[in-house]
């Protein structure tokens, strides 16, 4: 029989008398993508969280004296309360074998109850990954390039490679019928979006 | 009196100060293959943007419903037809600018006969 400890992140500890096996899954997602001639190829690979599975964490009244924890008729509730309360929350796993893991969240921890004083767990734990947000600043936009061909080109810089006529002067327009429909078109466009004049 | 802005369509990018109502800007003109028109864009004298990229949208302004607090005062409009081509920039389609003071002036006066009603 292992000995596991699980500690809850106020540091408050729980050990189980005993556990008959336990296994931490470590795996890796290699993506899959499937092309015509019917195989398949990948661009990346996802490295997965790791996942611990307890099998038989034995509680008893009674433990062995070497273990934190004291016995009585109620360390079978505490037991189960301690797990209730680490459900939703980080918290530290502590093997023989594997050491001391962290960010541990609890998937599932079912009990068996026989005709012996005691439960029996199985208990699954997957290694959280935790990530902080932060602000990316992003440039502006910069005005679209284009050869002497009026191809969009890319990767060039803004305004620089535009070519610089210089200072030019305004035409007068010639007035008449055209003027007063593009001023009566401006008027009615400022009324419709309600642009003081 | 309303202005035509210059234009050159023989080169795809090019960039010119300009003074509008005392006020110097600079205006810069892209043609875009893909979309087949004319795009403008309104910069201060230092190449600060102010408008980025407007089309050359006929019967529009290219800047309105902006608020332009660094740019002129007045008004632009595009005159021509759409489904233009390149060439077509400051031949049939042309960049024309009206102050305040020129729409102000072309709002109807009141006549007397109106209805006032009150709601």
């Amino acid at each position: 029989m292992a000995a596991i400890t699980i500690i809850r992140d106020d540091g408050q500890a729980f050990s189980f008398d005993g556990v008959v096996s336990y296994t931490l899954t470590a795996s890796v997602t290699v993506t899959d993508h499937p092309i015509e001639s019917g195989s398949v190829v990948s661009d990346h690979a996802q490295v997965q969280p790791k996942m611990l599975s307890l099998s038989r964490a034995i509680v008893t009244e009674t433990p062995f004296s070497d273990q934190d924890s004291s016995g009585g008729a109620d360390r079978v509730t505490r037991a189960l309360e301690f797990l209730d309360s680490i459900a939703g929350a980080l918290c530290t796993v502590v093997s023989e074998r594997y050491g001391t893991i962290e960010n541990m969240a609890i998937l599932r921890y079912p009990s068996t109850a026989d005709v012996l004083r005691r439960l029996a767990f199985d208990i699954d734990f997957k290694q959280v990954r935790l990530a902080e947000a932060g602000l990316v600043d992003i440039a502006p936009s910069t005005p679209v390039q284009v050869d002497a061909g009026g191809a969009e080109t890319s990767g060039a810089a803004g305004l620089p490679d535009a070519q610089d006529a210089g200072e030019q002067a305004t035409t007068p327009t010639e007035g008449g019928e055209q003027d007063e429909a593009d001023t009566s078109l401006l008027l009615d466009l400022a009324t419709a979006l309600g642009v003081e004049v | 009196m309303a202005a035509f802005l210059p234009a050159f369509p023989a080169i795809p990018q090019h960039v010119y100060t300009v003074t509008l109502e005392g006020a110097q800007f600079r205006l810069q003109f892209t043609w875009r293959r893909r979309l087949q028109s004319w795009y403008v864009s309104l910069l201060a004298l230092d190449d600060t943007p102010i408008a980025m990229g407007r089309r050359l949208s006929a019967g529009w302004d290219p800047f309105f419903g902006f608020v332009l607090e660094a740019g002129p005062d007045g008004f632009f409009v595009v005159r021509g037809t759409d489904g233009y081509a390149r060439e077509d920039l400051g031949a049939s389609l042309r960049l024309v600018y009206f102050t305040r003071a020129e729409l102000r002036a072309a709002i109807p006066a009141a006549t007397g006969d109106e209805v006032v009603v009150e709601i």
